[in-house]
């Protein structure tokens, strides 16, 4: 009998591979080490159906080197158990795979059809399954549906797709190469300094970003606000009060708004011109990737890499296609009605999808932007099997809407405009409407029906100036990044993948170099930067990312070789950290100067000791090793100030002060529990009246 | 000779006596006090604009810390650099 072993990348893949392919017979969950896999049996096939979870090899150094020794140039794949600690189920997961393999006549990789899948399932088949990669057929499917996975089954790819494997393992290897060598080049060179362990890192990608909230940041820092004024105006035309704007939008100085006032306040004007004009709006493009991060980052304050991972869990419930594509293409052969059906069973699409539906063609409003890979991101029509989490169903809902507003037709609104004069003096009075809805009506509430209509007003009516006020306003620094527009730039900029720029946020905020939703750069990141700059400028620069960028694009498509980007990498690096090594111990002490200060300021409160005026600092007592509020001048003054802090979760000092007593707030956070804000001062007063009470 | 800012710890630029961004933020309020005298019909004096920008919410942190030793009686001698009348 034949014996067919499938690889997916995760287990959710592998059941939904298994149950489209067991039409006939039964699939059959069993175990391994562990590990779960599927086996169905029909009269002439086994097909065995086991799954990765995620990457089960990575990029090492060759041979046994010591962790915190750098350069280092030669590398290795190795199995990731050996090389991280915690990969115990990775290391069951592999020696089952390797097991499965046994005795198999054709093997099949069914991994994400994108460079990091084709990776997963390459590696997997190449080391566990004893060189079968270069037998092996490859599935290729965008949503896991049973219609798709029965036709990618039947009919796969004769071989794997090498470009697409040697780009993903470049694209792992040159990152390696830049982020051990300057994540531990930065690292050694502050502790061999201060002897004191702490991580510090920055890479190919993660270097440019930051520097690009530094510059954003330097920019808000040196901003100094220019005044300006504005005319405020209410006219009344035939006894209804509308807000009319005065033509020059800003005046620059106050004589200006002071003439504007004088000349028009309390005057009658007369209606010189009215002007309208219709115009078209088109409907959205479906979702990629970005643009979904960005929206439901709009929407719902989803930083991107949550909205991924909900995206990631849809696809593997089958109720959308594969989320990380940067494609905005629709094709037809996806099935536009079978979807719009399948949409229609939900009651809260219903309305929407049969009215798509009753059109006698169906046409989407496609993007731009293309991947070779996938398509855009659409529903699948299936109805969801469980109950979805809040946050699952607004992703989903948004994801439907979207879809269908693709299809929808353009909106057609009407702007008019009125211009009224008064002593040589224009303004304007603006309204809209909305004549028909289009496909906004489909994206609610995620497109916006803001109206502003005008009563009938003619030319020559007569308009009287009821209040007119000039307001000092005052121009605005540049707003600060947040996490989705930072991702914007970051593809707008072509570094990183649409894979990897979450991941690289993340790391960011996890090494304390940004902070808050609207990304404030620390003082460490300041130094990074600042020593990148003066001994290694290239590895930051945006330009020299994105070339390097390109050069591994064109090798997924067969233009150029893995071998000779790893060489052009490893040629432009090793000068670089050659500079760095001879200069570790000025690097090191900067870092290490920078590193205590934040220190201490992560410790230091803003508010000072109520008692003797000294600073506060986040103590810890030597004896009870309890955590406390105690004061610097305890060694200079004597002063026992001292106050109360939760025990246990992340402590930080908030920017606020409390209300009731002006003293500075902290969070605390626990594992599972929503952070907790609150004023030690008060929680002490209230703790003594408490105490007080009782013993009265 | 001080190797680093007046305003900071940071290393202090070779032609200035402070940090790349707060001689950056000494430039800005130079720019700036044009501007604000323009809009003021030249009716400000340095003083009000520099206590007017350190109270704005929207004024940068370097900003305000320049303006606030701009503001600072003059202690030493030879520091021109933040003299409020060398502006």
């Amino acid at each position: 009998m034949k014996a067919t072993l499938i690889i997916c990348e995760k287990p959710d893949a592998a059941l939904h591979i298994a149950e489209a392919l067991s039409e006939s017979a039964r699939a059959s969950k069993r175990e391994k080490y562990g590990t779960p896999y599927y086996q169905i049996e029909t009269k002439d096939e086994r097909i065995i159906v086991c799954s990765a979870i995620g990457h089960l090899y990575q990029v090492d150094t060759k041979g046994s080197v010591e962790r915190r020794y750098y350069p280092v140039w030669d590398f290795a794949w190795k199995p990731k158990h050996q090389v991280e600690r915690g990969q115990r189920k990775q290391e069951l997961c592999l020696r089952a795979i390797a097991e499965l393999s046994r005795d198999v006549d054709t093997y099949v990789d069914a991994c994400d059809y994108d460079v990091e899948g084709s990776l997963i399932g390459y590696m997997t088949l190449k080391y566990a399954c004893n060189g079968a990669d270069q037998i092996a057929k490859r599935m290729k499917f965008s949503t896991l549906t049973e219609r798709e996975l029965r036709e990618a089954y039947a009919n796969p790819m004769r071989r794997l797709d090498f470009p697409l494997v040697n780009a993903g393992m470049c694209r792992h290897e040159v990152d390696w190469l830049y982020g051990v060598n300057l994540s531990r080049a930065l690292t050694e060179s502050a502790n061999k300094f201060s002897q004191r362990y702490s991580t510090l890192s920055t890479g190919r990608v993660q270097g440019p970003t930051l520097r690009f909230v530094i510059e954003r940041e330097k920019e808000v820092m040196t901003f100094v606000p220019l005044p300006y004024w504005t005319i405020e105006t209410i006219v009344e035309i035939d006894g209804r009060e509308i807000a009319a704007e005065y033509q020059i939008e800003r005046l620059e100085t106050n004589l200006e708004a002071e003439q504007v006032v004088e000349k028009s306040s309390g005057k009658t004007g007369i209606v010189k011109d009215l002007e309208s004009n219709r115009y078209r709006l088109g409907p959205p493009p479906p979702f990629d990737l970005s643009t979904l991060q960005a929206e439901a980052y709009r929407h719902f304050g989803f930083p991107p890499s949550q909205s991924l991972g909900i995206a990631e869990r849809l696809y593997l419930d089958a109720l959308i296609s594969y989320p990380r594509t940067s494609s905005q293409k629709l094709p037809p052969t996806i099935g536009y009605r079978e979807i719009l059906s399948g949409l229609s069973k939900i009651p809260r699409y219903e309305k929407y999808s049969n009215t798509l539906l009753s059109a006698e063609t169906l046409h989407p409003n496609e993007g731009k932007k293309t991947d070779p890979a996938h398509p855009a991101i659409y529903p699948t029509g299936v109805s969801p099997k469980r109950r979805l989490e809040p946050r699952e169903q607004k992703v989903f809902d948004l994801i439907a809407k979207r879809f269908m507003a693709t299809f929808g037709s353009a909106a057609i609104k009407q702007s008019e405009k009125v211009m009224i004069k008064v002593d040589n003096l224009e303004f304007l009075v603006r309204g809209s409407r909305i004549l028909e809805k289009g496909w906004i009506e489909f994206y609610q509430p995620y497109s916006k029906l803001e109206e502003i209509i005008l009563p009938p007003i003619s030319v020559g009516q007569k308009a009287t100036f009821r209040r007119v006020s000039a307001e000092k306003e005052f121009t605005q620094p540049p707003p600060r990044y947040n996490p989705s527009s930072l991702l914007r730039l970051m593809e707008e900029e072509n570094i990183g993948t649409k894979a990897t720029r979450a991941e690289i946020l993340d790391t960011l905020y996890r090494r304390a170099y940004i902070k808050g939703e609207r990304i404030v750069a620390t003082s460490l990141a300041f130094k990074i930067i600042e020593l990148l700059l003066k001994y290694c400028p290239k590895v930051i620069n945006v330009a020299f990312t994105r070339e390097l960028e390109a050069m591994m694009e064109r090798i997924e498509s067969g233009q150029e070789t893995r071998e000779h980007v790893i060489f052009e990498a490893v040629e432009h690096l090793r000068p670089v950290i050659e500079d760095l090594k001879a200069n570790e111990t000025e690097i090191g002490k900067e870092l290490t100067k920078t590193i205590k200060e934040m220190k201490m300021a992560g410790i230091t409160l803003r508010t000072l000791c109520p008692q003797c005026g000294s600073k506060l600092h986040v103590l810890r007592s030597r004896r009870s090793g309890k955590r406390f509020i105690g004061c610097s001048g305890m060694w200079k003054n004597n002063c026992r100030f001292g106050l109360p802090l939760p025990q246990f979760g992340a402590l930080t000092l908030l920017e606020k002060n409390c209300r009731e007593c002006s003293f500075q707030l902290i969070q605390v956070k626990a594992k599972g529990k929503r952070p907790m804000i609150s004023c030690p001062k008060c929680f002490q007063a209230k703790r003594q009246s408490m105490s007080g009470s009782k013993s009265g | 000779m001080r190797q680093n800012c007046r305003l900071c710890n940071s290393r202090k630029l070779d032609n200035s006596e402070f940090c790349e961004l707060h001689h950056k933020a000494r430039l800005s309020l130079d720019e700036s006090y044009k501007i604000w005298l323009k809009a003021y019909n030249g009716e400000l004096t340095m003083q009000s604009y520099l206590q007017e920008v350190l109270k704005l919410q929207e004024t940068g942190q370097a900003v305000k810390e320049m303006a606030a030793q701009l503001l600072k009686p003059q202690s030493r001698s030879g520091d021109d650099e933040g003299d409020i009348n060398n502006l």
